[in-house]
């Protein structure tokens, strides 16, 4: 939390800060509500929910960044905003990945908020990445398994029935495949009488289906199938009305994005989807209007694979960076060239992943690849002035003038603008990009001090380094190490220095002159690092990955310089270096996976600031356990992490003394039970998560001797449960439950909640039609205190409110290519807390009738 | 001398039986996997050609033609045979019940077909008008072009190709063509032999990172041996 931060500020300060704090975020900070995800099926996509709380624009943008646990580098997605709610999907990850971090950044009304609020790139959220459950192993290949006939745990009521009399033709067992692409087929086999083929109940996800039915033949195209794993399930009745076992067969259908294409009509071999969506809402009285279209087209004509995605939003606004965003491609044996907002990787220390405007381009020349990179990391966005700030209602440009000159005012500047960034960069590679290999980077990254008047040290910055892969044994054995050097010229806004500058200003002559290096780089009192020997500008990573004997074990080592910048990668740790290592074992046939981690850093390694160096070590054991014959399966992880500086005495004889000493321990622990389960006929799914979180300091005894100490303690308490039906009608239900407690502070600062969730899906004509509805309640109660002497309430926020939320909605799909939905929310929001003001007088926040409709139409082709 | 009466119940019975058989055993003897683009169906007994989209039954003697950039692929029911018929195609589908396996024999006028039958429980042919592919076990590209040469190409097991002047065993490896005026022949496929045949219309194919070895066997000559890997996606 961020109050961490504060704990290390002059106490006085920090006590005027809390005041201050309390009041303003009472007005300005959001509110995030969230239940964190810890654990996620391999192979599927990672749904991550968040709401907040406050004054949620159409203009605000909530990430999501994540990255796999160990790299140095996060990639990140957008969420959708579905009123105060904002959804997004962490693509789906293998088992072997084992972890993901992730937090979320939170652009609010020009400023950026995170969760966690302290330290989230460093001490993300975690989601531990469960395997398939043994039997359910997901394979691309053409599987060769054997038929899946379940057996019910009670089947001797039913006839035995050999597999010779059917043979299922589609899909094949845990096959993947589009939704497109979808046929359920059996074949049939049976003597007369040994079946009534009228009777055959064919059910897809457990709900009964019309196929088209013969004596030889079943037959059955769903409509609309969603992504994601599903199951179908075959009963035949003999001819006396005798239920012959159950044949079951799973398979799971990817999402578009995964390849897979029809014929488009207008662009011979290609295939995609355009969609356009209309929103109109109001959250806490105020009203807004989105729209925003996209589509994705891929395809190949020739020896030429091509493609273009694009998403238009009417949120586009040039004071904040692109929103908007497009994309093309084209890929060949030899060569592949991307166009627009392009992602391009050289290696985790100088570029990875960045959302560079502009092209990419790589050549394939087998033993030797190049890959050029050239574009836009950065628009410029123009400073905002304090005093003249003029903001148009429609289109919330803002501009602002002196008008008593009608010149641009520039100062004093309320936000600072952001400086057109450019980036070039260029990597070589000797061997196989996925292979054994070594790589040459270089990247130059500058910011155009041109571009606008009111900005904030526009930089200058080269990056170099190397990358060596060895991969040996189909991946089994894998070797990579990577290096990097960086110079940073951190304000470039007074150009280079020259040679007579630097021989006034050190009595000594250079050997060189500095400006004549300006095309390559900005040399000025500003450059980061001023004496390269020392070495601080290095970064260094070698990772060793094995996969063997039931093991997959990595161990990576890093040391990250403290004053390493790449801009091409700014969120890089830096001044850090240690050691990871984490091992899966699966056992007993793959029924048990267990997970072992550790990690031991010292950041601040360099202690260039003069402050101490803080040790990080964590522990951690996760435990997945697929126990099989229809019995539940857990997912358990322990973890402890520790931060101690070593810092023991706190002198506090001077105002401004700054309590350094840092001694925390945090202990998480997470269950998660999932259960398919079959009752009443009906198919299930019960999830039950616990997850509890503490936090103490160990010098909690000796800061409690100081006045108006601050705690750190964190105590956090959840526990969610939901429950999904599937019956014989093609109805859907969800109920579930989630509780949250929260304190901060030692206590001083607690919030908990609790929701109730419940949802009902019904399909009509064979599921061209889906009705959904679903109601939600909401309540939350907390607050911050403050110790202030003789001021009781002064800054207290009281958190008292309850949501009540209904939505309807309906999809229709017309000739399996034409979606439209329709939704509709409306939320009685009742606040009864508030804060005190000055005065110490309650102050209740307002409540408000809140209502969302959003419309949306797509087209699949 | 039998009895004209016996004669005439004889004739009827059998009529009578067939015709059974005719209307049983020669349903559902296929169904339509896959599509692609334009994909057209005559069935048997009419003069109307229709769109197909998959899930659609294949009875024998139905007609299939397929467009440009188009790819029809069928799964036979009794054993899971698949074939692909790709773009401009004209092949009529034939197969006969009988209990648990159905005879199938596949008539191309003219276009490309790949056949894959891993798990053969009756007869397979692919006959053209100048040659006929008897099928044993099997995965082969076969090829119908407008000039009346029948090729085929053999991926794994082993392909009979006979004609009215002879017939020639076809090896994985190896190209087989019949002309109609001489012997089928057989040679080794060059590298690259069907690299490209009908590769249009049939996008969800999987992509391919391809590296070619050239060593020397024990009678010293050169060859090439051809490395594929799956590649993923890249954005």
């Amino acid at each position: 939390m961020i109050y961490d931060g504060l704990m290390m500020k002059n106490k006085w300060l920090l006590l005027f800060g809390m005041v201050f704090c309390f009041t303003t975020i009472s007005f300005a900070q959001p509110r995030f509500i969230y239940n964190p995800v810890f654990f996620a099926r391999a192979d599927q996509p990672i749904e991550i929910s968040i709401r907040i709380d406050g004054n949620v624009s159409a203009s605000d943008e909530m990430r999501i960044y994540f990255r796999t646990k160990g790299n140095e580098s996060y990639d990140y997605i957008v969420s959708e905003k579905y009123g105060e709610e904002f959804r997004g999907s962490i693509p789906a990850q293998s088992a072997s990945v084992g972890k993901i971090e992730y937090f979320f950044t939170f652009l609010y009304g020009g400023n950026i908020y995170t969760l966690p609020e302290s330290n989230p790139y460093y001490e993300p959220f975690e989601i531990q990445i469960t395997p398939v459950e043994p039997g359910n192993t997901i394979t691309v290949r053409q599987p060769v398994s054997p038929l899946v006939a379940k057996k019910p745990r009670n089947s001797g009521n039913l006839l035995s029935l050999s597999t010779e009399k059917y043979l299922i033709l589609s899909p094949e067992n845990e096959e993947r495949l589009m939704g497109e692409d979808v046929v359920i087929a059996v074949s049939l086999f049976f003597e007369t009488g040994e079946i009534d083929i009228y009777k055959t109940k064919l059910l897809l996800d457990g709900r009964q289906v019309k196929p088209e039915l013969s004596e030889n033949l079943i037959t059955y195209v769903p409509p609309h199938i969603s992504e994601g794993r599903h199951e179908v399930d075959l009963n035949f009745i003999r001819s006396d009305g005798k239920e012959y076992e159950p044949v079951r067969r799973r398979f799971q259908v990817m999402s578009a994005r995964r390849g897979g294409m029809v014929t488009l009509p207008f662009v011979s071999g290609a295939s995609g989807n355009i969609y356009a969506e209309s929103r109109s809402e109001s959250y806490s009285g105020i009203r807004q209007n989105t729209n925003l279209t996209g589509g994705r087209l891929r395809g190949k004509t020739g020896f030429l694979h091509y493609g273009t995605r694009f998403y238009i939003t009417s949120l586009e606004n040039k004071n904040f960076q692109p929103r908007n965003r497009f994309l093309f491609w084209v890929e060949a044996k030899f060569f592949n060239l991307y166009g627009g907002d392009t992602s391009p990787r050289f290696s985790e220390l100088i570029l990875y992943g960045k959302r560079i405007r502009g092209f990419n381009v790589q050549l394939n020349l087998k033993l030797i690849n190049f890959d050029f990179v050239m574009g836009q990391t950065y628009r410029s966005v123009k400073g905002i002035s304090l005093n003249q700030l003029i903001i148009d209602p429609a289109t919330q440009d803002t501009s602002y003038y002196n008008p008593a000159t009608g010149d641009t005012v520039q100062n004093p500047i309320s936000r600072y603008g952001t400086y057109d960034q450019n980036l070039l960069g260029l990597k070589v590679t000797f061997g196989r990009r996925r292979g054994s290999h070594l790589g040459f980077s270089a990247i130059k990254v500058k910011d155009d001090i041109n571009s606008i008047q009111s900005g904030l040290k526009p930089k200058d910055n080269v990056v170099v380094g190397s990358d060596l892969q060895i991969a040996m044994f189909s991946n089994r054995f894998r070797w990579k190490t990577e290096g990097a050097f960086s110079i940073l010229t951190d304000d470039i806004s007074g150009g280079s220095l020259t040679k007579s500058n630097i021989d006034s200003l050190t009595g000594e002559s250079i050997p060189f002159d500095p400006a004549d290096f300006e095309k390559i780089i900005v040399l000025n009192t500003s450059t980061i690092p001023i004496n390269p020997a020392t070495f601080s500008s290095i970064a260094f990573t070698g990772t060793l990955q094995l996969r063997l004997l039931r093991n997959a074990l990595t161990v990576k080592y890093k040391s990250i310089g403290a004053a390493y910048n790449s801009l091409g990668n700014p969120f890089i740790r830096k001044n850090i270096r240690g050691l990871f290592v984490n091992d899966r074992i699966r056992l007993f046939r793959n029924r048990v996976y267990l997970n072992l981690g550790y990690e031991k850093y010292k950041d601040n390694f360099s202690q260039d600031d003069g402050k101490p160096v803080l040790d990080l070590e964590t522990h951690q054991l996760g435990i997945n356990f697929f126990p099989g014959n229809g019995l539940p399966n857990l997912n358990l992880n322990y973890k402890t992490y520790q931060r101690n500086n070593g810092v023991a005495v706190f002198d506090n004889t001077s105002l401004n003394s700054v309590d350094e000493r840092e001694n925390n321990t945090t202990k998480e622990l997470n269950i998660n039970v999932n259960y398919d389960v079959r009752l009443f006929n009906l198919r299930h799914n019960l999830s039950v998560n616990y997850i509890k979180l503490d936090k103490t300091d160990a010098l909690q005894g000796s800061r409690m001797m100081m006045p108006n100490f601050l705690p750190v303690a964190i105590n956090n308490d959840i526990q969610s449960f939901s429950l999904q039906t599937r019956y014989q009608i093609p109805l859907r239900t969800t109920v579930s439950y989630s509780g949250n407690k929260n304190s901060f502070l030692g206590g001083l600062n607690l919030f908990e909640f609790s929701s109730i969730d419940a949802r009902a899906d019904y399909s009509m004509f064979q599921e061209k039609l889906n009705l959904y509805t679903g109601f939600r309640r909401f309540n939350a109660s907390g607050g911050t205190q403050t110790n202030l002497p003789g001021a009781a309430y002064l800054g207290s926020l009281v958190i008292k409110y309850d949501k009540t939320q209904f939505n309807v909605g309906a999809r229709l799909i017309l000739k399996r290519k034409h979606q439209f939905i329709i939704d509709l929310t409306s939320i009685d929001f009742k606040d009864n807390g508030g804060y005190y003001d000055a005065d110490n007088q309650f102050v209740v926040n307002p409540s408000f009738k809140d209502y969302m409709v959003r419309f949306r139409y797509e087209l699949q082709f | 001398m039998r009895s004209p009466i016996k004669v005439i119940l004889s004739v009827f019975v059998l009529a009578g039986l067939f015709s059974i058989n005719g209307t049983t055993d020669t349903k559902d003897i296929a169904f339509l996997f896959k599509t692609n683009g334009k994909v057209e169906i005559q069935q048997n007994g009419s003069k109307l050609w229709h769109g197909a989209k998959r899930g659609f039954r294949l009875n024998s003697g139905d007609k299939i033609r397929t467009g440009d950039n188009s790819l029809a692929a069928l799964l036979f029911t009794d054993d899971k045979s698949l074939m692909k018929i790709r773009s401009r195609s004209d092949v009529i589908v034939k197969g006969e019940r009988k209990q648990a396996s159905i005879a199938k024999s596949i008539f191309m006028q003219v276009g490309e077909v790949f056949i894959s039958v891993k798990k053969q429980r009756s007869v397979f042919r692919l006959e053209t008008p100048t040659g006929v592919a008897a099928v044993k076990g099997t995965e082969f590209y076969g090829q119908m072009d407008e000039d009346g040469k029948f090729t085929i190409l053999g991926i794994s097991g082993i392909v009979e190709l006979i004609n009215k002047y002879g017939s020639v065993l076809v090896k994985a490896g190896e190209k087989g063509i019949s002309t109609g005026d001489k012997a089928p022949q057989s040679q080794k496929a060059a590298p690259g032999d069907g690299k490209t045949w009908g590769q249009e219309g049939d996008n969800n194919e999987p992509q391919y990172d391809e590296l070619e070895i050239p060593f020397k066997d024990k009678d010293g000559n050169i060859r090439t041996l051809q490395l594929r890997t799956k590649v993923k996606g890249k954005k």
